[in-house]
């Protein structure tokens, strides 16, 4: 019996299920809580086959457990890549398993077991490579004690052990027993890159085969037996509350089980979905006007713009130097910006804009949870899984190990299901209805009036110049605080980072930066949003950085060469983008290309855009994508990342805009937040830079330089400059 | 009560005459390969063939269809040239959208049996993917389409 049978048959208790796989034979377990361990006997092998990362059965079948979720960006394959790798696995003989919430999954650098950050590859890599590692040592070990030769002449390769000097070999299936009453190694050793022969390589998909069968389990596609469906009624304001509700409004439609108050609305629990959603609807419910009444977004407009003010306090933000570890966090010298300032030649100033940007999962909302007297089991597209368990915890008042939480695959993330609001109302919901699951579903509608939005943002950049260049930049942005609405501590020598950080590349070198930061007055729900930070301040970075050059009368891409020459990986990755997208080609009146450089995430990032305007009317021709990440696991995966990246970037500057009316969100659906479709999509041409350089993150590298790359792109064709984005906004349409 | 035709067996429901095909499939039949996605036929993720034609289930009653043929993602078999193409293209990134996206592509094949991008353009512009496959499902489609017209040759 596989792991993941639990998920069809919540009934079965761990030790059932343990002692059916006990009963397969013996294993080799490798657990990871902060160190590798194992177990081999029986009575053992349950506390350490539930978190397991690698377990490879007497059958020679090698089941990995991928601790992140599944959402899109590719980790199903890359993680169990890296062990495999390690541990000499035949890909054929390798079966993924999904996680479930638990402390031997969480990556010992960051201490979760998160999906965030485009960080699941960078957390991991050691560790999992350790785990490959050991677990191969252990199955040499093993098979050189059968044949009674040093381990040193065995090696480990298509799921088999060698013998080197007599050509014996034995599978790892044969030596998996005898490998797990081994002790386990406490410094195994590591492949050299140059030894690598599954990283860096494309392997077939683990996950590919079900997700064009329709066969993937997603959240909203968990079934299991005793099933309710909840459907919600939601405030028409972001942050309404419920005033009062009356249940027998709807209790005797067909179907009704329950109608219950959750965080956020009220949950109306039937036996199908369409009824529970249909019931909501007629609910007799009433909801308080909340604190973000009378904010409606022409009036926030005018007040960030009041804030851009030389007169408004403002908090710095320090110069992170991410070259260290831990980072060093050094205050910005104010004088020597404002004295470069002072006595520039040129200064420039402008003022750039973003919109609230909601997450738009094509899978909506979506948890089932089950409570009973003595145990909760949740079922979640998380990115969150372990804070997740934690909430079903605090919301049951049952200890974390009666808490069961099972990712599933996920329709999207992009930080938004870094939230566990739905999960919280999914387990309100089933404490209703005991011995019951409860699938919680959301709307389109509510997912887009209700979700945890991409602040907007306005920010004044200063530019100072001389004839050779930028001697000082001051950007000054204003807008809401993620950290404050999610309730983190605030610094009052520190700008929230998931706002001001990066609001002025550290990689150019001029002297003179300094950054600071306006809070705005209200509390709207907010969140992070696919690249978080670099999200617009790569578009006021870039933009600025374009804006210098062309007032200096340089090439853009030159421009930025030269100040970026200290950083030869960088420079590298420019100069790759540039080629590629033909940067020196004579281009006609009208057409125009455009540079944006990026770093994040441990990754580097420069695109260029290349289009024609004419008048309102854009066509976008080509996107040219450069990408240095280091140890690349699969290349495939990467190009899909930020081909994905890209469209997801174009359509945030295209048309993406959220807008409130009284604290109520104006758009609801697909049809007025249109993402792009496939008739609208330009040639894309992505680069990879060979590296040895440890691995850095993909899923949210593409997006960043989109938008800058595109704005500068304009400005060449049109010598028009868009300095507010959506473009729509700009009047700009697709043509 | 309301009798159908799914993929190729006769099926007969006791629903609500306004429930959407989408949650009848779903809820009432257990086939989860059609999704929930807007509602409003706006992003095609329950793109199911109705009597052949790519039809947005979740705003199809299931009044209307009724003694209709009704193909789902479960229909197409998993050999589908479609799916294969898909497969080897390494079209799906979270997946959600992909059923939807291989019904219209099956549809747009059965139609027109090597589509241009113009009409890959018409055929599947109404299949939303927020995760932006768009350019591997054109090159899918065009390697289904030339696999087919290479075995016929």
């Amino acid at each position: 019996m596989r792991k993941e049978d639990p998920l069809c048959s919540p009934g079965v208790s761990r030790r059932e299920f343990i002692a059916g796989s006990a009963a397969a034979g013996l294993l080799l377990c490798l657990g990871l809580n902060g160190r590798i361990s194992h177990a081999s006997g029986a009575e053992l092998v349950e506390e350490f086959r539930y978190n397991a990362f690698l377990e490879i059965g007497r059958d020679g079948v090698i089941q990995i457990t991928t601790p992140t979720t599944e959402m899109g960006q590719g980790i199903h394959n890359s993680l169990p890549q890296i062990i495999a790798e390690e541990l000499g696995a035949d890909w054929n003989d390798v079966q993924v398993v999904m996680p479930h919430a638990d402390p031997g999954f969480v990556a010992n650098s960051t201490g979760q077991q998160r999906t965030a950050g485009s960080e699941a590859v960078r957390v991991y890599y050691e560790q999992l490579r350790s785990v490959g590692a050991s677990a191969r040592e252990m199955l040499c070990s093993a098979a050189a004690a059968r044949w009674g030769v040093p381990a040193a002449e065995c090696v480990a390769a298509g799921s088999r052990v060698v013998h080197t000097g007599s050509g014996r070999e034995l599978k790892f299936g044969e030596l998996a027993a005898a490998a797990a009453a081994l002790s386990v190694p406490e410094q195994p050793k590591k492949k050299s890159p140059a030894q690598f022969t599954l990283i860096g390589k494309h392997l077939p998909r683990k996950d590919i085969s079900d997700k064009v069968s329709g066969k993937t389990v997603f959240g909203i596609d968990v079934a299991l037996p005793e099933m309710l469906y909840a459907a919600l009624r939601m405030p028409p304001q972001a942050l309404g509350k419920v005033a009062r509700f009356d249940p027998a409004s709807v209790m005797s439609r067909p179907g009704v089980h329950a109608v219950v108050e959750v965080d956020g609305g009220v949950a109306v629990i039937a036996d199908r979905f369409w009824r529970a959603k249909k019931s909501a609807e007629a609910l007799d419910v009433e909801f308080t006007v909340d604190d973000v009444a009378g904010v409606s977004t022409p009036a926030m407009r005018e007040t960030l713009r009041v804030l851009l003010d030389d007169d408004v306090a403002a908090v710095p933000f320090p110069n992170v130097d991410t070259q260290v570890k831990p980072a060093a966090y050094r205050p910005l010298d104010r004088a020597i910006t404002d004295q470069a300032i002072d006595s520039a030649t040129q200064v420039l100033e402008m003022v750039y804009e973003v919109p609230y940007l909601a997450h738009l999962t094509m899978e909506p909302m979506v948890c089932t949870a089950l409570v009973t007297a003595d145990s909760c089991h949740v079922w979640a597209p998380t990115q969150l899984p372990d804070g997740g368990r934690e909430l079903a915890a605090e919301l049951t008042g049952l200890p974390l190990s009666k808490v069961r939480l099972d990712v599933t695959f996920t329709g999207g993330g992009f930080g938004r299901k870094w939230e566990v609001d739905t999960l919280r109302q999914s387990v309100q919901a089933a404490k209703a209805v005991p011995g019951h699951p409860v699938k919680l579903i959301w709307t389109r509608e509510q997912d887009v009036q209700h979700d945890f939005y991409r602040p907007g943002f306005m920010t004044r950049t200063r530019v100072a110049l001389d004839d050779n260049g930028i001697t000082g930049m001051h950007s000054r942005i204003a807008g809401q605080s993620v950290w404050r609405f999610q309730g983190k501590p605030q610094r009052p020598d520190m700008a929230d980072p998931t706002v001001a950080a990066l609001l002025v590349s550290d990689l150019y070198d001029f002297p003179g930066k300094y950054i600071d930061f306006v809070e705005a007055p209200w509390l709207l729900p907010v969140g992070l949003w696919r690249s978080v930070t670099l999200s617009q301040n790569a578009f006021f970075a870039e933009s600025a950085i374009d804006e210098a050059a062309v007032a200096l009368g340089r090439d853009p891409y030159e421009f930025r060469r030269e100040m970026l020459a200290a950083h030869p990986r960088i420079v590298a990755v420019l100069d790759a983008a540039a080629e590629a997208a033909d940067w020196y080609r004579e281009r006609p009146a009208g057409r125009g290309v455009g540079i944006a450089v990026s770093q994040g995430f441990g990754s580097l990032c420069v695109q260029v855009a290349d289009v024609v305007v004419d008048g309102d009317r854009l066509h976008i021709e080509k996107m040219t994508c450069a990408l240095d990440c280091g140890t690349q696991i699969d290349p495939d995966t990467i190009h899909a990342q930020l081909e994905g990246g890209m469209i997801f970037g174009l359509s945030a500057a295209l048309r993406g805009e959220i807008t409130f009316t009284e604290g109520a969100v104006n758009e609801s659906n697909f049809h007025d937040q249109r993402i792009l479709r496939i008739d609208e999509m330009p040639e894309f041409v992505v680069v990879l830079m060979d590296s040895d350089e440890s691995p850095g993150g993909v899923g949210e590298a593409g997006v960043p330089p989109v938008a800058p790359a595109l704005a500068n792109a304009i400005h060449a064709a049109s010598g028009r400059r868009l300095r507010r984005l959506p473009l729509s906004a700009e009047n700009i349409t697709l043509a | 009560m309301y009798t159908m035709h799914i993929n190729g067996k006769p099926v007969s429901v006791e629903v609500e005459e306004d429930t959407p095909l989408l949650w009848v499939l779903r809820d009432e039949l257990g086939m989860t390969g059609t999704k929930f996605g807007c509602g409003i036929a706006q992003c095609g993720a329950c793109t199911v063939h109705v009597d052949g034609d790519p039809m947005r289930s979740c705003m199809l009653p299931v009044s209307a269809v009724e003694g209709r043929a009704i193909t789902t993602i479960e229909g197409l078999g998993g050999d589908h040239p479609m799916q294969s193409a898909w497969i080897a293209m390494g079209v799906p990134q979270c997946g959600y959208c992909q059923s939807g996206q291989i019904m219209s592509a099956a549809a747009l094949l059965a139609r027109s049996p090597a589509p241009t991008d113009a009409e890959i353009d018409q055929g599947m512009s109404g299949n939303l993917c927020r995760c932006g496959t768009y350019p591997r499902i054109r090159r899918a489609i065009h390697q289904a389409t030339a696999m087919l017209n290479k075995e016929k040759s």
